[in-house]
């Protein structure tokens, strides 16, 4: 099978990684261990739902922590999974804020922690290096979601815990 | 959205292989520097690397590419030129009436006012200044990773045909596949060929 058709055959990976990435963060309290030590996680302002069938319904959750609300959980029990989400995350008190998109895994808006850079120089490595940590975090969690997700017996349990969670 | 300031929103690309002679790299920065657009060759855009922290600067030594010992700053630089439409006709018009008063006739010849048009648009075009587009680009030499500040269709490709030009290495873009294979071994990516799609929903009892 050649790269591109492994890629778009994909795709729905984001969506399911950001969907658990809520329910991790909102089962939580916005405390996510990973790899590289406790991270804080939460949900801003928007979450867009898409239904995973074809010209499925999408909803734009927009407001005061959306992911808390019942909005939320009407769109997992409708089995619809999130498409982009506006994000914050917290390691060791540097913050990042950003959109990801999860069938692209592309990220955008991204607010790096400020920089003490003197020169133009030291701000493109210190921005370089934010956007890696960045990076290197997503990867943790996304590496974390994989390993369950490959894990067949695993997953289902998480399937499970996920849909009780949002039933609650 | 740049590299530079503000908040960044950067396309992400896996480089799958090393640059093994910088110098060869850097005579083909050189060769495929940005070159200021001539009207007179009837061009429209030009394309070419410029030096990451100054939009006019195409003198590639290592010191004006790389900051640190791995991360590469460049930035391409697309300049265009186009004449309003709206402006175009107004001024065409002008011409063919003064054209048609000079020859004493009511109306010209399609191919005249053709012709007239296409001399009027190759003036205007000699004295419009381009617009020029900076999009930066950080690569990290060791880890492959490489973000580009520029998302429009047309700008990416022509990014990753200059890129490819100029370094002779391909590079894969950031998705769900692609971020996994960085993280799994091969076997463990191809299972990720065969997963159902999940549901949160109760219906896998």
């Amino acid at each position: 099978m050649d790269l591109m058709k492994r890629i778009e055959g994909t795709r729905p990976l984001g969506n399911e990684f950001l969907t658990w990435l809520l329910y991790k963060s909102v089962s939580g309290e916005g405390q996510l261990p990973t790899e590289m030590g406790p991270v804080e996680l939460w949900f801003e302002d928007k979450i867009t739902f898409v239904s995973p069938y074809a010209g499925g319904e999408v909803n734009i959750l927009k407001g005061e922590s959306p992911a808390q609300g019942e909005e939320a959980v009407t769109a997992i029990h409708q089995g619809k999974q999130i498409e982009d989400a506006k994000l914050s995350i917290n390691l060791q008190g540097r913050r990042w804020d950003f959109t990801f998109n999860g069938p692209k895994f592309l990220l955008s808006g991204i607010k790096v922690p400020s920089i003490s850079a003197e020169t133009e120089f030291e701000a493109v490595i210190d921005r370089f290096d934010h956007l890696g940590t960045l990076e290197q975090i997503l990867r943790a969690l996304y590496h974390d979601f994989l390993k369950i997700r490959l894990d067949d017996s695993a997953w289902k349990a998480e399937c499970r815990i996920i849909e009780r969670f949002f039933a609650r | 959205m740049g590299a530079l300031t503000g908040r960044m929103g950067p396309l992400g690309f896996f480089v799958k292989s090393k640059v093994e002679d910088w110098q060869k790299i850097l005579d083909q920065l050189t060769r495929y520097r940005f070159q200021e657009l001539d009207p007179a060759t009837g061009a429209h855009q030009s394309f070419g690397w410029v030096q990451l922290h100054d939009p006019f600067g195409t003198r590639f030594e290592k010191p004006s590419i790389f900051f640190g010992e791995h991360i590469v700053g460049l930035a391409m630089r697309v300049d265009s030129i186009s004449v309003p439409t709206a402006q175009l006709k107004l001024h065409l018009t002008k011409r063919v009436r003064a054209k048609c008063e000079e020859e004493g006739k009511e109306r010209l010849p399609k191919a005249e006012i053709s012709l007239l048009k296409e001399d009027l648009q190759a003036e205007m075009m000699r004295r419009a200044l381009p617009t020029i587009k900076v999009y930066e680009l950080l690569f990290h030499t060791e880890t492959g990773r490489l973000w580009f500040f520029g998302k429009s269709k047309g700008v990416v490709q022509t990014f990753l045909d200059l890129f490819y030009e100029t370094f002779g290495l391909a590079m894969v873009p950031d998705s769900p596949y692609t971020a996994a294979s960085e993280l799994l071994t091969e076997e463990e990516t191809d299972m990720l060929l065969e997963v159902e799609q999940a549901s949160f929903v109760a219906e896998y009892e």
